[in-house]
């Protein structure tokens, strides 16, 4: 959710463009094949699958004058940025013969955005992953609103995972479209879990198994040094989490920060809680920093006990540790049951279109296209669709990328129904990053035992406050 | 005299000559010191040249050999691999002309710009040039932060941000610093010369061209190799004003790509890093005594 | 300035004024670049500073507003502030320190001189971003040659870059890492010494010791005044080393120099008003600093020349 660090979301990417790389290092010449294919599948997919809304009309139609929509998105990687304009040469071929797509892929999109929109050269479409890049912009003026769009269409809130909504609102009118979204799993080694004594895995543990688990699958050699750490309660991971732990980062009406509310408190304590005992969460930090930089490289060399990521990791688990019997199951919740399941969060990046874009109609035309419509093209990119009706096609496109022994394959359902069933979201208002950056702070103090979870996060409110207070009335 | 270190002994010839004296001396070299100081100058040599040696060795380790604990001091076993991947996994070679684009437009526009400009504000006699030179000079202690955003708005107006312009054009309006060294090295060459050449009719810039560039290739030089190093190194300002791809320079296509493929590949990322660094070494070989010309004439005359 | 070009007398002979405008035409680069690109800016950004501006829009003016929250509500200022200062305050000595003493060693006869000037002096010719990713791979906890040699020695073997009270030392080690360029200056300084002196304090039976200590050094005084002058300005910039090593997963704000929160604020928050607080906070605390140091000169710069 975070604007600026993302840590998460990026660390999850670097798994897998890594992975990516391998699939076309591996795949070698049939990569191309695989795209070509990829765009049939897509299509039979479309049309097989429910479309969000019924009044959509097959054959593309030649109307209008020639335009070029100009795009910027955020840079992933070439593995991300290529499959991303296939999106743009399928709206051409399939929906828009008339309109092309030219892609420009850059880091901090939305610190480049705001000046491109100032100036009067802004691209035509942006899609900025960063949480809360929409609101952030739409709040200096900078982005078209989108409502006359949506009920044009009849594009509407309940078409997306609910988590992501939020992020593209402002003052309650969407500015953006729920783009690719994301949740993580628990990832753990099957066989190492066994040899720890812990029997059986429940889908959804309960938090108490969960740090039981962290505990168990804690290990010193004979000298006493410690080779494993169960679970690092990282502060960069805790907006996972947030959710089930009952976590408060406003009150209702946002006037007041709660990070330190008795909730809140409680619920950190809990997030800090997980260093195994016996531990300093320096000690455990600094372990799964000596494992080899790729992805789930701690893991993988059995110096972390429990992990958790996105669905693309089978990328990374793929090239880097293909001998790991590894097993996904939900995040905890509080009593391990389904109808907690509203609790789970996850984020997303969304498209947008600046003010002064010179084709704002077909820039919506290619938005509802790729995100709406056809949300199952983003399968190609390893990012999921937001877009629930599209869950279906999404996910036999993925079997289809993931080949048919995959290990995660059997996981797949359990991403499908967080992402279906997460309702929690982190609130938006304009102080979001830095209270985003100073709750990770207080959390690092308190793992390090500089201050207690309380003191850590009474002075970040306190710091947080006057700031909210300075922007009230203006989100 | 500079760059040659000073002998002892000559200081014997130089003073009184007392042979007491050369005796102390001598004995002083003689202590065991001596060999203490090489020791420690080595030490440091090594401290200092390691990093660049594990940077070497790095990129051409295997991968399993990355992450042993000891460390593999010395590789066993060389792959070559890792350069081909750092031009298949990034746009190196974009990036190398991009970099080297700039680095060299900047060159040519400093050393032209503040040529004549330094001619400007030294052989050439004119009521303000000091007072006006002294702005010059004050201009070297701002901080560049008070005039970032300004700029940046200026630039993102003209439409030049993700243009090389805001890294390129600026360069035609000279550096404080250069038009500063430039002045001193300029009226420090001998008045007849200028005045001859005037008497045979020539204009400024035949004076400038036949005269006074010849004399000053060593400045010319100096400034020429730190423009250079300077925009090859800069990471600042392309990561302000450069936004696509295909317009990176190689710092921030080197960094951009440690957030991409390269954090969970340091082989790659070291071979990179190995690649990015070969010109400033290369250069700095052939140029060294420019570099520490350049670098004494700024300590001295700072 | 003005006066230069429309001088007041009036009785300018034309020669006169054709003398001042060929000379205009010549500095006229500079003269329209430091019109366009930094009297402009400079007095632009004054007036940024006191208005609450997010680039899209027009500037509100807010009084003192912006320095107002940067000293009483604004921790993070502070923070950044603490950082740069210990950043500061450590290297910019060091540096002196390591930069003489290897100039020290380097200046007596020496065999090989110029082999290890050039060693020495080779770190510095190593981009910023290579440099950084170096010293993240050096210092990685466990597996890294440094913890590895630390371990063996029976050391304690810290996080750097993955513990806030190690990532600033870390960035400390890479800045003595580029310690050559000061130990050409102070070479050069040495060089300016006159041999006469050694002489004099040799007759006076003065040891290497106190020939270092009451000669050399309080010679090479305008020397360190530079590389001191010049180090903390550096130090008040850093920017880009701090910037890439937080890609490293620099630990939560301990890399947060003042120049990096600058930057954030205003191409991250788009609060143009605030960073333009901020840089001109930074302009009158170097000019501040510099004048400071230059009025103490007086008590410890000695000039033989």
């Amino acid at each position: 959710m975070s604007g600026k660090k993302m840590s998460r979301r990026e660390l999850l990417r670097l798994g897998g463009v890594a992975g990516g790389v391998l699939l076309l290092a591996a795949c070698g010449s049939s990569a191309v094949g695989r795209s070509g294919q990829a765009n049939q599948t897509a299509g039979t997919s479309g049309k097989g699958g429910p479309p969000p809304t019924s009044g959509r009309s097959g054959a593309p139609r030649a109307t209008g004058p020639k335009v070029t929509l100009t795009i910027w998105n955020s840079d992933w990687g070439k593995f991300y940025n290529d499959p991303m304009k296939k999106l743009g040469t399928e709206f051409t071929r399939r929906a828009a013969p008339n309109v092309a797509t030219s892609w420009t892929f850059m880091p901090n999109l939305s610190n480049k955005l705001a000046a491109a929109i100032a100036a009067g050269n802004p691209p035509d479409v942006a899609v900025i992953d960063e949480g809360y890049g929409v609101p952030k912009i739409a709040r200096l003026g900078g982005l078209t609103s989108l409502d006359s769009y949506y009920s044009k269409d009849g594009v509407k809130q309940s078409d997306f995972i609910p988590f992501t909504w939020e992020t593209v609102l402002y003052k309650g009118k969407p500015y953006g479209i729920p783009g690719g979204a994301g949740a993580d799993a628990l990832v753990y080694d099957k066989d190492e879990f066994k040899k720890a004594g812990i029997g059986s895995v429940p889908d959804t543990p309960t938090w108490e198994e969960f740090r039981e688990w962290g505990q168990r699958m804690t290990k010193r050699d004979s000298s006493g040094k410690l080779v494993r750490a169960g679970i690092v309660p990282d502060p960069g991971s805790f907006f996972l989490f947030a959710g089930v732990l009952g976590f408060q980062y406003y009150n209702s009406d946002r006037t007041k920060v709660a990070i330190n509310s008795p909730e809140s408190v409680e619920a950190v304590e809990k997030w800090v809680g997980l260093t195994p005992k016996g531990v300093s969460y320096p000690e455990a930090s600094n372990l799964v920093a000596s494992a080899p930089n790729v992805p789930y490289g701690a893991f993988g060399q059995g110096k972390q006990g429990i992990v958790w990521d996105g669905y693309w990791l089978f990328l990374g688990m793929d090239k880097y540790w293909p001998k790991i019997n590894y097993g996904l199951i939900r995040l905890p919740t509080p009593h391990g049951k389904k109808s907690e399941w509203s609790m789970y969060t996850g984020w997303v990046w969304d498209p947008c279109i600046p003010k002064g874009s010179k084709h704002p109609d077909q820039a919506w035309e290619f938005l509802k296209f790729g995100f709406w419509q056809h949300g199952a093209l983003l399968a190609d990119t390893i990012n999921w669709t937001s877009v629930l009706s599209q869950f279906k096609p999404f996910i036999e496109r993925t079997k289809e990328i993931m080949g048919p022994h995959n290990r995660e394959l059997p996981y797949l359902h359990i991403y499908s129904e967080v992402q279906y069933a997460g309702k929690y979201f982190v609130p938006y208002t304009p102080i979001y990053d830095k209270l985003n950056d100073s709750l990770n702070q207080a959390i690092d103090q308190a793992n390090r035992g500089k201050k207690s979870v309380k003191q850590a996060l009474d002075e970040a409110a306190a710091n947080l406050q006057p700031q909210l207070d300075s922007v009230q009335g203006s989100f | 005299m500079r760059g040659r270190a000073l002998d002892p002994s000559e200081v014997g010839v130089r003073g009184a000559g007392a042979a007491a004296r050369e005796l102390s001396l001598r004995r002083a070299l003689r202590r065991p010191g001596r060999l203490a100081q090489q020791a420690v100058l080595v030490l440091v040599s090594v401290l200092f040249l390691f990093p660049i040696y594990w940077m070497v060795a790095t990129a051409v380790k295997p991968d399993a050999a990355l992450f042993v604990n000891p460390p593999q001091w010395v590789p066993t076993q060389l792959v070559w691999k890792r350069f081909e991947e750092a031009f298949t996994y990034i746009p190196f070679l974009r990036y190398t002309w991009n970099t080297l684009y700039i680095s060299l437009y900047n060159v040519v526009a400093t050393v032209i710009s503040c040529t004549l400009v330094a001619y400007g504000f030294s052989r050439l006699e004119w009521r303000g040039r000091d007072a006006l030179f002294f702005v010059v000079i004050a201009t070297m202690m701002l901080p560049y932060q008070v005039t970032l955003i300004p700029q940046y708005i200026i630039f993102s107006h003209l439409h030049w941000v993700g243009t090389f312009r805001p890294l390129t054009i600026p360069a035609w309006f000279g550096s404080a610093f250069f038009i500063f060294l430039m002045r001193q090295f300029f009226l420090s060459l001998p008045s007849d010369l200028f005045d001859s050449a005037k008497i045979d009719g020539a204009g400024h810039l035949r004076i400038i061209w036949h005269v006074l560039t010849p004399l000053s290739k060593p400045v010319l030089v100096t400034a020429a190799v730190f423009t250079f190093m300077w925009n090859w190194n800069d990471f600042f300002w392309p990561l302000i004003y450069l936004t696509s791809q295909d317009n990176y320079t190689l710092s921030l296509g080197l960094y951009n790509f440690i957030g991409a493929v390269a954090r969970t590949d340091w082989g790659v990322l070291m071979a990179a890093a190995s690649l990015m660094s070969i010109p400033p070494v290369v250069l700095f070989f052939f140029a060294q005594r420019y570099f520490v010309e350049g670098i004494t004439l700024t300590g001295m005359k700072g | 300035m003005r006066a230069v070009g429309v001088p007041g007398s009036g009785r300018l002979a034309r020669r006169e004024v054709r003398k001042i405008l060929l000379g205009l035409l010549f500095v006229s680069p500079w003269l329209v670049g430091f019109l366009w690109l930094q009297l402009y800016p400079i007095l632009a950004s004054l007036y940024y500073s006191f208005t609450d501006y997010q680039i899209l829009g027009t500037p509100h003016w807010t009084g003192f507003a912006n320095y107002a929250r940067m000293f009483l509500h604004d921790p993070l200022f502070w923070v950044s502030v603490r950082n740069t200062l210990f950043f500061a305050a450590v290297s910019v000595p060091l540096g002196v320190v390591i930069g003489i003493a290897l100039a020290l060693l380097l200046n007596a006869r020496v065999r090989g001189l110029s082999l290890y000037r050039t060693i020495y002096y080779l770190p510095t010719m190593i981009p910023v971003v290579p440099a950084v990713m170096l010293l993240a791979w050096l210092l990685t906890p466990s597996i890294g040659p440094v913890n590895y040699l630390l371990g063996q020695l029976g050391l304690p073997e810290p996080g750097w870059l993955n513990d806030p009270a190690w990532a600033k030392p870390a960035l400390i080690l890479l800045a003595l890492w580029g310690v050559g360029g000061s130990v050409v200056i102070y070479l050069a300084g040495l060089q300016d010494i006159p041999a006469t002196l050694y002489e004099a304090a040799a007759i006076d039976g003065a040891g290497t010791w106190q020939r270092t200590w009451y000669v050399t050094i309080p010679l090479l005084t305008p020397t360190i005044l530079f590389n001191l002058v010049v180090g903390l300005i550096g130090a008040f910039q850093y920017f880009a080393q701090a910037y890439v090593a937080g890609a490293f997963g620099g630990p939560l704000n301990s890399l947060l120099f003042y120049n990096l929160y600058l930057y954030q604020n205003a191409f991250q928050y788009y609060q143009m008003g605030y960073a333009s607080a901020m840089a001109w906070v930074l302009l009158v605390f170097v000019l501040i600093v510099t004048l400071a140091i230059f009025r103490t000169t007086g008590r410890w710069v000695h000039y033989a020349r």
